[in-house]
């Protein structure tokens, strides 16, 4: 898993990949902090944390979900991993945490806003932090949809696509859960109960709010283990193909 | 070392490997041969654990691939046939990452020296892979392979497309290595499973068509004596003439390559030495003998015609060591027993 882990750090910083993502995170964070908390006279960070942050997050993880596994078997470099005396769960993890690193990088740029806001004014640090908490702890959980759809694919664009619309299709279903609400009898209520409690992005509100509840931490870190679990199952599955 | 029992592997309706049952033992350098599409690179793949067969057992040194896949692993160095390099990582980052990779137990800097040292890489070492020449690439995969050192070395194609002082230079070093290791080596440069490997597996189609010593195969195969001759004589007597002689079972007219001679291909039964008879022949109608060249059966030949027979006549009873050396046991099962 070690060297798994650095492996993927080597490939993310000598390739540029990290620095793009950086680059490209500090850009439309600055932006949209700029937009929606400056030009807003608020010291509030809650919904740049909640809503903004979400469209770059969404960009950076479909962008390192090009790397993981799709990459791999495209260079067939995966002959190495996958005929050495290491385990898929290694293999995975060591993944998993090289792409947490590059995330944890990214979102440790917020800091400087916190900074700016707290040189100017007063900022809340209770609510900062636990939008720190809950962005990691989202990341988890898209890192591990980012690796569950690249190891189903060679292509690295339709890795980063497919990641990409994963994450739209969790956002909109919200949205279908409230018209099905409307559309379905008593009975099946529990249909647009469960899509939406399925949007990673609504259990964020909390987090937003200042507050960290177990219920969304067991729940993030749940649906990081479901889908880290269910990659490892997928490669498994494909070496018997 | 090595037991392999009825390996098969479909994919969808195609069978890409059927019922491969071989033993490879300790120290053995083994030739793997096949034409393109034959199933040699499967089974490689299958044998280092990479893919999994749909049927059958593979066991390396006692452990079962499938029930002990890390403890199976650690025993096998593999270099598939494109080495799986990381471009972006110098040629120390990239053996120092598979060292770990590997879990390997030795002094790091001490061992990884000496591995750079027998593929003679050492002064590359902190040169960026995507820098480096094919051959020198074919190297660094093959380091990769011996990080571990691994009791069994597994080399799939390794000096394809590689330049001929290359190729020279990549041989000599299997050789080395199969001095201490059992080698698998597939190839269908046959010269150079000849040169190389003293054991021959042939495979066609996914299918075994040989498993013998190379000498053998060629001693089998080398049933007549095989000559070709120049002579100066007429060309419209020479093949009458010749083929009247005792033990003269075939001769072939090849043209005519200087004025006035006559080059002919002659098969003799191998227990005359027909070159005296000739000789006789020749010198009594006053013809002269320019050349006179045995020609060897080469594996080519053997493989060409193994090949042809197992595509015309197949699944075939594989051509297998004489009795106390069998190392394969020929499928006797019909297909439809093996399915899962």
């Amino acid at each position: 898993m070690i060297a798994v882990l650095k492996r993927e750090l080597v490939g993310f910083f000598r390739n540029s990949t990290a620095y793009m993502l950086l680059a490209i995170y500090s850009f439309l964070s600055a932006l949209f902090f700029c937009l929606f908390v400056m030009l807003n006279n608020t010291s509030y960070l809650g919904n740049f944390f909640g809503l903004w942050l979400f469209i770059v997050e969404i960009i950076v993880v479909s962008i390192l979900s090009m790397r993981f596994f799709s990459e791999e078997k495209k260079n067939k470099t995966d002959q190495l991993i996958f005929t050495s005396p290491v385990s898929l769960t290694g293999v995975v993890m060591g993944k998993f945490l090289g792409g947490m690193t590059v995330y944890t990088a990214c979102t440790l740029i917020n800091l400087v806003y916190v900074f700016i806001i707290d040189i100017f004014g007063t900022s809340d640090a209770g609510t900062n932090f636990s939008n720190f908490v809950g962005t990691l702890l989202l990341g988890c959980c898209m890192i591990s949809i980012a690796l569950f759809v690249s190891c189903l694919t060679e292509n690295p664009i339709v890795a980063a696509g497919g990641t990409a619309a994963v994450f739209l299709l969790l956002m909109m279903v919200d949205f279908v859960a409230s018209f099905l609400r409307a559309l379905c009898p008593q009975w099946l209520q529990w249909l647009p109960e469960i899509m939406q409690k399925m949007n990673v992005f609504l259990w964020y509100d909390n987090f937003a709010g200042g507050i960290i509840t177990l219920e969304s931490v067991v729940f993030y870190l749940s649906f990081t283990a479901i889908f880290l679990f269910l990659t490892v199952r997928v490669l498994e599955r494909r070496r018997w193909r | 070392m090595i037991e392999v029992t009825g390996l098969t592997k479909r994919y969808g309706k195609k069978t890409a490997v059927d019922n491969l049952t071989f033993t490879v033992r300790r120290g053995e350098i083994i030739g793997f041969l096949g034409p393109n599409g034959a199933g040699k690179s499967t089974t490689m793949n299958m044998l280092t654990g990479y893919i999994a067969p749909t049927v059958g057992s593979i066991y390396i040194n006692g452990y079962n691939l499938m029930d002990a896949p890390e403890k199976a692993k650690e025993y096998v160095g593999y270099l598939p046939e494109v080495p799986p390099l990381y471009m972006d990582m110098t040629v120390s980052e990239y053996l120092n990452f598979v060292f770990g990779l590997k879990k390997c137990k030795f002094p790091r800097r001490e061992h990884l020296n000496e591995v750079c040292e027998v593929v003679r890489i050492s002064h590359v070492r902190h040169r960026m892979i995507r820098n480096l020449s094919k051959g020198y690439r074919q190297r660094v995969g093959l380091a990769q392979a011996l990080i571990n050192d691994p009791k069994i070395l597994i080399l799939d194609e390794p000096t394809v497309g590689l330049d001929p002082k290359e190729i020279v230079e990549i041989r000599n070093l299997i050789h080395k290595l199969g001095q201490t290791r059992t080698v698998i080596l597939s190839s269908h440069v046959l010269s150079e499973i000849q040169s190389i490997c003293e054991r021959v597996i042939i495979v066609n189609e996914g299918h075994l068509v040989a498993d013998a010593l190379t000498e053998d195969l060629a001693r089998s195969a080398a049933a007549n004596s095989r000559y070709a001759v120049r002579i100066a004589a007429p060309q419209d007597q020479v093949v009458p003439v010749l083929s009247a002689i005792p033990g003269m079972l075939k001769v072939e007219l090849q043209g005519s390559m200087e004025p006035g001679t006559v080059d002919v291909m002659i098969e003799a039964d191998k227990d005359v030495d027909i070159r005296r008879a000739l000789f006789e022949e020749c010198a009594k109608r006053g013809w002269y003998i320019l050349v006179i060249t045995p020609v060897g059966v080469s594996l080519e030949d053997i493989f060409l015609k193994l090949v042809d027979q197992s595509s015309v006549n197949q699944p075939q009873e594989p051509l297998t060591l004489e009795e106390g050396q069998n190392a394969s046991s020929p499928a006797e099962e019909p297909k439809e027993d093996n399915a899962e």
